[in-house]
């Protein structure tokens, strides 16, 4: 048990060491850097599951951080230190990024790309760079660990990507870049608001600090308005949306997994662990704004995605839609809807993850992402429709998936923010289910084209593993979510999302509550 | 004092032993030159190219065994009065043999891709003119400051006009030699207005010594709005600003750049940039230092705009060497804001040379894959000669894209460490609109660093592959390779842990 800290940082550092041992080992033949390669993938998520299991036995007080560790890089002057923790908010992310980043390695190894080890190594460099954004505690590395992912990302959609990957990979890295500028400038910002008393970029310590000083309002709303634009482009926010699609539809199956599911919750994971917490007052100048744009991802884009003929293009046009969700959520700066939104991204993360994976294998055996020239596949194709039915039923909130806990409790949060808009937002479920139940009918129900007769294997097993292993994480926290969810609840209550709390500290949080009553229905389920 | 007393006072403040190493450096370059007198002739290049490294080596590892085990005596000044040698001299040592070992690295490559070439007069003039960087950084003095700077500034005319068979390289040292030769008098006209109003006994606290930056420091503090002594400070800076290539003083650069030996163009990148912003820190720090509330908003603008042109006139760039010279305009940018957060921000200086040495190591990696990819003569080289560089040879194309991430300040590599401290010190001594301007100018470099990195590393979509016919394409095997290795894996370390920085 004493040791249980140490896995922390060791999930983190696992991926980095397989890759450099792929490096250093290629002389021993292509069965021991496969075996480097994928217990780099497998280990991160042994020792996070080993983490989230004892993780109730290692939090001092109900909603601090566990597994607090700190490593000096010489930087120490200037308040960055290598530090790693894990509270309620981050515990599930982490978790997220160790299973679909298992679940996207395990879908590599069994895939023709060419030059698959360099394709590994890759793959574990920006599973280690999840896995770091979520497990730091220091906004530099938070930083730090997310930008690891760019070039790794670049270069995949460039050497292993779909067509129009030229201009999707240079758009991505510009956007992404420019958003990423944004929020490093509001990250920097809190620290030369602190550096007066307490030079650091520690966030347990600058969330204190604000707790007892608060930074004056003009300041609060002028950073959280830099952070929600520099994050809003991160996650994709109407209507700095434009990169995310193509990026995906054009992306090789494993890196959508991890970027659209994993990688993109970096901002709404910022908003929540940094934004909400210490900028309590430009959280409520901006909320209404973000509940506009946030409606308007789930609605227009919503729109947008009924429109697409082409598979991978609604997928990434639906997670971008899905993302509106999420904001919903936040925007309502209560403690349900904030949790919720972490329910709600967990839930998304594995869906959307699962959507790729299999639109990636029905592209291998169809040759095509075009849904009209798709039709009548679930005849030879029966696990693989029985899969991605689950996966679009999923992705609509069916109650059994943890998206269903995510989303109705957005919902139930946005009632109290406005019922006019809760309305709007649950207009977006009919649609989501107009584009995904479409598509279930165009490809796997009706008339096998003909240019499709010729004889198909189903899905093999290594490309069932992953799928089960996404699919299994849906069911088993759609039935039973309250283990996570009380994690969820308590950093929050502890963080004071809510600006209620913020001002009145002993304020009973009354809608709290209501996660748990929710909860507790799913308990009796 | 008799004559012969001041005379033999003056001996004996030249204490040689302080300048040991530039001597060193000096007295090898005449060795070299006098090498093929007494070798038979095959014997001359191998030779020439051992004791060139052999010194370099030898000075870098003595010195670094000086600055890490001797502690510094602190300020010491030498020749009387015109050196000054601070704890950092040794790291400006350091920096500049850096610059010179890689570069000869470099040229040993230039020169096999060249064989017509006789590299016998090179080597020589190369370790004069990193002689000249590293004592041009310890003047304290504005006629050793002048001589210098001419010692570096006419090393180079030679050295860019090389490859005199090309016109390419005549014609950028020919643009080099005018426009050297229009800063020079400038320069000179401004020590000469600061000389003559400091020695004018009719100004309150006038000096004897009018050219001494401490004497000089002493006399701009009393009369800090004298026109003479702002114009005179602002020749020389002027001066300093074209060897930086500050805007509006970069227009020689994209031209000399791609014309010169690709050697030479490292050279001319990092160390003439280096030396000229370490002067810039002197300067404004020395002799300047009561006029920094003048200069500031004036090089505030110069700083945004050398961010702005560097990076825009860079984004259409497809010729390699022009996009090296084009964006190291940026970084000068980026190097000058930490210069003016120096002014209120004491670590900006520490974060300033962190970027230096980033810089040198993230270029020379660059430059390094550019010498094996260059047909004979690189001074048309394009991105597009990088196409499937991943293909033909991973190991390059590895070094290419770690290379000009770091350059473009990505994580998890040093140059993000280094933009990070920059833009955290820009921040902290309130320079918004700089500020403003380099993260701008950051996410402009994305596009013309990942369009070359994309040039590289990206399949062509059509099937069949159109690997580029090899006879355009040289590649010198694995020879070597592994200072691109070496420089790679610096970059990635000091990216995690740059704790190298304390020791700046």
């Amino acid at each position: 048990m004493a040791y249980l800290p140490y896995f922390l940082p060791l999930a983190v550092i696992v991926p980095i060491v397989a890759l450099l041992l792929m490096i250093f080992c290629s002389f021993l033949g292509g069965r021991v850097v496969r075996s480097l390669a994928l217990a780099g993938f497998i280990l991160p998520a042994i020792l996070s599951i080993c983490l989230a299991f004892y993780y109730p036995n290692f939090v001092e007080f109900s909603g601090d951080y566990a597994y607090l560790g700190m490593l000096s890089v010489g930087l120490d002057a200037w308040g960055i230190q290598l530090s790693f923790g894990l509270n309620g908010v981050s515990l599930p992310l982490f978790l997220l990024a160790a299973w679909v980043g298992l679940a996207a390695g395990l879908y590599a190894m069994q895939s023709h790309a060419e030059d698959k080890e360099s394709y590994w190594m890759l793959l574990l460099l920006m599973l280690s760079g999840l896995l770091g954004t979520f497990a730091s505690t220091n906004l530099f590395f938070f930083f730090f660990f997310h930008e690891v992912a760019l070039v790794p990302t670049f270069v995949m959609m460039g050497r292993w990507g779909g067509a129009g990957r030229r201009v999707a990979a240079m758009e991505m890295a510009i956007y992404l870049t420019l958003g990423a500028m944004l929020t490093l400038l509001g990250l920097i910002a809190f620290y030369i608001q602190a550096s007066p008393f307490m030079p650091t970029f520690d966030m347990r310590g600058l969330s204190q600090l604000f707790t007892v000083l608060p930074l004056s309002e003009f300041s609060q709303e002028m950073i959280f308005g830099i952070l929600l634009v520099g994050m809003g482009i991160l996650v994709s926010l109407f209507p700095f949306h434009s990169w995310a699609p193509r990026a995906y539809a054009t992306a090789p199956a494993p890196v959508a997994m991890m970027h659209a599911g994993v990688l993109k919750k970096f901002g709404l994971y910022g908003l929540i662990q940094v934004a909400l917490p210490m900028l309590p007052l430009g959280a409520e100048l901006w909320a209404p704004y973000l509940v506009i744009l946030a409606l308007g991802n789930v609605l227009y884009i919503g729109w947008v995605t009924v429109a697409q003929q082409d598979l991978k293009m609604m997928l990434g046009y639906s997670s971008v839609m899905h993302m509106g969700y999420a904001f919903l959520g936040i925007a309502t700066l209560s403690t349900l809807g904030v949790g919720a939104s972490v329910i709600f991204m967990v839930g998304h993360g594995l869906t959307v993850a699962l959507l790729f994976l299999l639109g990636t294998s029905l592209y291998k055996r169809t040759g095509t992402y075009n849904m009209l020239e798709m039709g009548g596949l679930c005849k030879p194709l029966p696990v693989l429709s029985a899969f991605f039915v689950a996966a679009s039923l999923a992705s609509l909130g069916l109650p059994g998936f943890l998206n269903f806990w995510g989303e109705l409790s957005i919902f139930v949060a946005l009632w109290d923010y406005s019922p006019l808009y809760t309305a709007l937002a649950v207009l977006g479920v009919i649609i989501s289910a107009i584009y995904g139940l479409r598509a279930v009918a165009r490809i796997f129900f009706g008339e096998l084209p003909s240019h499709l007769k010729t004889p198909m294997l189903d899905l093999n097993w290594a490309e069932r593993l992953p799928a089960l292993l996404l699919v299994s994480a849906l069911l088993c926290l759609g039935f039973y979510p309250a283990p996570l969810v009380k994690q969820v609840n308590d950093a929050l209550l502890y963080t004071r999302v809510d600006p209620v709390m913020w001002v009145n500290p002993d304020a009973e949080p009354g809608n709290s509550l209501v996660v748990e009553t929710i909860l507790d229905v799913s308990d009796a389920q | 004092m008799t004559a012969m007393t001041y005379f033999q006072l003056c001996a004996q403040d030249n204490i040689w032993a302080m300048i040991a190493p530039e001597m060193v450096l000096a007295c090898m370059g005449l060795l070299l030159l006098g090498l093929e007198f007494f070798l038979p002739k095959q014997a001359v290049l191998p030779m020439l190219r051992l004791l060139t490294f052999g010194v370099l080596g030898f000075l870098l590892a003595f010195i670094t065994y000086k600055y890490c085990f001797i502690p510094s005596v602190g300020r010491s000044f030498g020749f009387s009065g015109l050196i000054l040698q601070t704890g950092y001299t040794d790291v400006f040592r350091l920096f500049f043999l850096l610059n010179g070992i890689l570069t000869a690295h470099l040229a040993t490559r230039y020169f096999e891709a060249n064989p017509d070439l006789n590299p016998r007069a090179f080597y020589p003039l190369l370790l004069w003119v990193v002689a000249a960087f590293m004592l041009l950084v310890q003047t304290q003095h504005f006629a050793a400051f002048f001589v210098m700077l001419e010692a570096v500034t006419v090393g180079f005319y030679l050295l860019i006009a090389y490859n005199s068979k090309r016109e390419p390289s005549l014609e950028a040292a020919l643009k080099y030699l005018v426009l050297g030769a229009l800063t020079s008098p400038i320069l000179l006209m401004g020590i000469a207005l600061l000389y003559g109003i400091a020695g004018n006994p009719n100004m309150p606290a006038y000096v004897m010594d009018g050219m001494s930056f401490s004497a000089l420091h002493v006399f701009i503090s009393a009369n800090p709005t004298h026109p003479f002594v702002l114009l005179g400070a602002a020749f020389v800076l002027i001066a300093v600003a074209f060897k930086i290539g500050a805007f509006p003083l970069q227009i020689w650069i994209p031209d000399v750049y791609q014309g010169a030996p690709l050697p030479i163009t490292a050279l001319l990148a990092v160390a003439s940039k280096a030396a000229g912003i370490i002067l810039l820190m002197h300067l404004l720090h020395g002799p300047f230092a009561a006029l920094q509330g003048t200069f500031l908003p004036i090089l505030l603008a110069v700083a945004i705009a050398t961010i702005l042109f560097g990076n825009i006139t860079a984004l259409p760039q497809e010729n390699t060497k022009r996009l090296i010279g084009l964006s190291g305009i940026s970084h000068a940018g980026y190097l000058l804001l930490g210069v003016l957060a120096s002014f209120s921000i004491d670590w900006a200086a520490q974060a300033i040379l962190f970027y230096l040495f980033v810089y040198l190591i993230a270029s020379y990696a660059v430059l390094g894959v550019m010498g094996y990819v260059s047909k004979s003569s690189d001074y048309n080289q394009t991105i597009h000669d990088y196409t499937q560089l991943a293909e033909r040879d991973g190991f390059l194309s590895f070094v290419l894209v770690v290379g000009l991430a770091s350059l473009a300040g990505i994580p998890p590599l040093a140059g993000f460490v280094a933009k990070f401290l920059l833009l955290l010190a820009t921040y902290q001594a309130e320079l918004y609109w700089g500020l403003g301007a380099a993260l701008l100018g950051v996410v402009i470099s994305i596009y013309y660093y990942f369009t070359w990195m994309r040039s590289a590393v990206f399949r062509p979509w059509s099937t069949e592959k159109q690997i580029p016919s090899e006879g355009r394409v040289s590649f010198a095997g694995s020879k070597n390779k592994w200072v691109l290795g070496v420089l790679t894996a610096l970059s990635l370390v000091l990216g995690f842990i740059p704790a190298v920085i304390l020791l700046l």
